[in-house]
């Protein structure tokens, strides 16, 4: 134990080391500005008299954004275990903190749930029943089995997360090695399952959306979307971190350039499952899978679809590929902050242009779709494509966005300021503080 | 070649059939202090040898940053034109054909070709310019010749400044790095 408490010593002062008050300050002040987003969202929402269909679909994008931050902090701490990699053992306790918070995020799911009806068509027996195609989906897509489901991920989501969080803690407190290597040994299984978590959750609770719809690398694409986040999330994290006098030597130049790396390397992950599921159903040309780009190509979701491309790809691709773009603080926080905007848009294109298929007009003309011209569609519900763009409607997406962002963060900093924002014992701690990029 | 040390003809010949000097230090730490002293003195054609990488070397020996990325972008850049602009050519200028109703020129289909190509030709250029910039193939080395630098690949740490730089003198920059701690140092032949 001598070793361990002379680490500590080398690592700097308590103060460097623990959030302490400014803890619960920060969790304070997060909570209540997600209380009041909420409840403002939820007011606007009320204003506009759509039986709550826009503040549903507003509050289930916010939720698939939180959620992606909390899911691709979980794959990185379980991917850090899983190769052995000590640079980013300094960001470890960070990134199980934001992977902590999938109870709140289970709660916060709740409200969703008597939206169901009007976000997800399946819920109907009737629509479902109305073309031989669905009747097929019945299987599936039924309350019943999507709630199994829900609760299969929940408790993977919920268990693994808070056994590599306690794991970590524990080893704070005993320093005993082998946490680290159970840790390692575990984190095999706990990669596929979470992988597989991800990739499901983005057909279930996205892909669905649309019952008609299927497309195998959906699911892929919502994962590299949602794997993004965490490497924006953490460097703006450490920033505010070491803006308040916390890990201050610690988090150097070099564990930010990684971190800018994956960054990049994920949004171009991005790109290219984008790009490959476009493409192969541009070839293939089947009604049922253009269908989804016919969505996004009508009115003003074109626009948006062309801004996420050049915004989520091509001005990364040349604009974050010098090096200081990624060693520099204020240029990574630019960066970081620009992906997450691009990332929140990525999540509303998947999610909003649905809109108009919860509407009864949309209804009907998805039950004609499947049986019928697909082409036929873009015109005819021209009108109801702007619904999630105006103003108000917007004004929804941001409050719950704000709302459910806030109340992640608070329970981060609940999280964070139980321990050490540094796992103090982990025996790779000092080689990663002394990493450096060649 | 016994001379050297005291001759003093033209720059070109000065140091004919000396390669340079060759020093060993006792540990990485004493290289790295060396080697900053070294550039400080104004030496510009010298390298040091380790066996595995130092911190914090490449920061105080001030290399700059290699051309390569320029190179493979340049070089990438073009095998995704190269690529694109073939796809043109024959699909949609010289022999228009229709495959499954698609346009002549469609883009979603040929980025799938420009993008292997993109990938094929940076990395091809990346693995020649990698010969290239380090003077590959090359079968023999002057430091070579030393018995000593055999152990560069166990736990030896070298410091060798060549003849060729406009400040070396065999006698003075041996008196240098012997005054920065060299544990042994001594000239090598071309």
């Amino acid at each position: 134990m001598n070793d361990a408490s002379q680490q500590i010593i080398k690592l700097g002062s308590r103060d460097e080391l623990y959030l302490q008050n400014a803890g619960t300050r920060w969790m304070g002040i997060f909570a209540g500005i997600g209380i009041v987003a909420l409840a403002a969202a939820f007011g606007v929402g009320a204003s506009l008299h759509d039986h709550l269909r826009q503040f549903y679909f507003s509050y289930l994008t916010a939720w698939i954004f939180c959620f992606a931050i909390a899911a691709s902090a979980l794959f990185f701490v379980i991917g850090h275990h899983l190769f052995k990699s000590s640079w980013s053992s300094v960001v470890r306790r960070l990134a199980e903190g934001l992977a902590g918070n999938f109870v709140p995020l289970l709660v916060l799911f709740l409200p969703i749930i008597p939206g169901m009806r009007q976000l997800y068509p399946w819920m109907s027996r009737m629509y479902m029943n109305s073309s031989p195609d669905l009747h097929n989906k019945i299987g599936f897509l039924n309350p019943q089995f999507f709630a199994l489901r829900m609760a299969l991920y929940a408790a993977a989501l919920i268990g693994i997360s808070l056994y590599m969080r306690s794991a970590s803690l524990r080893q704070d407190q005993d320093g005993k090695v082998k946490r680290l290597l159970n840790l390692q040994w575990h984190s095999a299984w706990c990669y596929l399952t979470i992988f597989w978590v991800i990739n499901l959750v983005g057909a279930d609770l996205v892909m669905t959306l649309q019952p008609t719809w299927i497309s195998y690398i959906e699911p892929a694409f919502f994962f590299a979307a949602t794997g993004m986040m965490v490497y924006a999330v953490l460097p703006l994290l450490a920033m505010a971190l070491q803006a308040g006098g916390r890990l201050k030597d610690i988090i150097t130049a070099e564990h930010y350039e990684d971190m800018g790396r994956w960054l990049y390397a994920w949004a171009m992950f991005w790109t290219y499952l984008g790009f490959a599921q476009y493409m192969l159903i541009w070839y293939a040309n089947k009604p049922d899978e253009t269908m989804n780009y016919l969505i996004r190509d009508m009115g003003p979701w074109v626009i948006i679809t062309i801004v996420l491309f050049l915004g989520h790809f091509i001005i990364p691709l040349f604009g974050m590929l010098p090096r200081q773009c990624k060693r520099v603080k204020p240029l990574l926080a630019f960066w970081c902050i620009w992906l997450l905007f691009f990332g929140y848009l990525d999540f509303f294109e998947r999610i909003q242009p649905q809109v108009w298929s919860a509407t009864a007009a949309g209804r009907k003309a998805m039950a004609g779709v499947h049986k019928f011209n697909p082409y036929a569609l873009p015109h005819s519900l021209a009108g109801l494509a702007w619904m999630p763009l105006h103003p108000a409607a917007l004004l929804t997406s941001l409050l719950c966005l704000v709302g459910l962002v806030s109340l992640l963060l608070a329970h981060t900093f609940y999280l964070l300021q139980k321990g050490a924002l540094l796992p103090i014992r982990d025996p790779k701690l000092p080689e990663s503080i002394a990493f450096e990029n060649f | 070649m016994t001379t050297i040390a005291t001759s003093s003809s033209s720059a070109g010949s000065e140091h004919a059939g000396l390669f340079g000097v060759l020093a060993e230090f006792d540990g990485p730490q004493s290289l790295v202090d060396a080697a900053a002293n070294i550039r400080t003195a104004g030496y510009r054609r010298w390298d040091c040898y380790t066996p595995f990488p130092i911190h914090g070397l490449d920061k105080v020996m001030a290399i700059p940053r290699s051309i390569l990325p320029m190179v493979v972008a340049g070089a990438a850049a073009s095998g995704a034109i190269g690529a694109l602009a073939l796809a043109w050519f024959c699909n949609a200028y010289d022999y228009p054909m229709i495959f499954s109703g698609k346009p002549y020129w469609g883009l979603p289909a040929h980025t799938a070709v420009a993008f292997p190509a993109l990938v094929l030709s940076g990395v091809v250029t990346s693995f020649m310019c990698v010969f290239v910039f380090c003077a590959l193939p090359r079968f023999h080395h002057p430091l070579f010749e030393m018995p000593q630098f055999r152990r560069v690949t166990d736990d030896g740490f070298f410091l060798a400044i060549e003849a060729t730089d406009p400040c070396f003198s065999p006698v003075n920059t041996a008196e240098l790095l012997r005054s920065l701690g060299a544990v042994s140092v001594e000239l090598v032949k071309d």
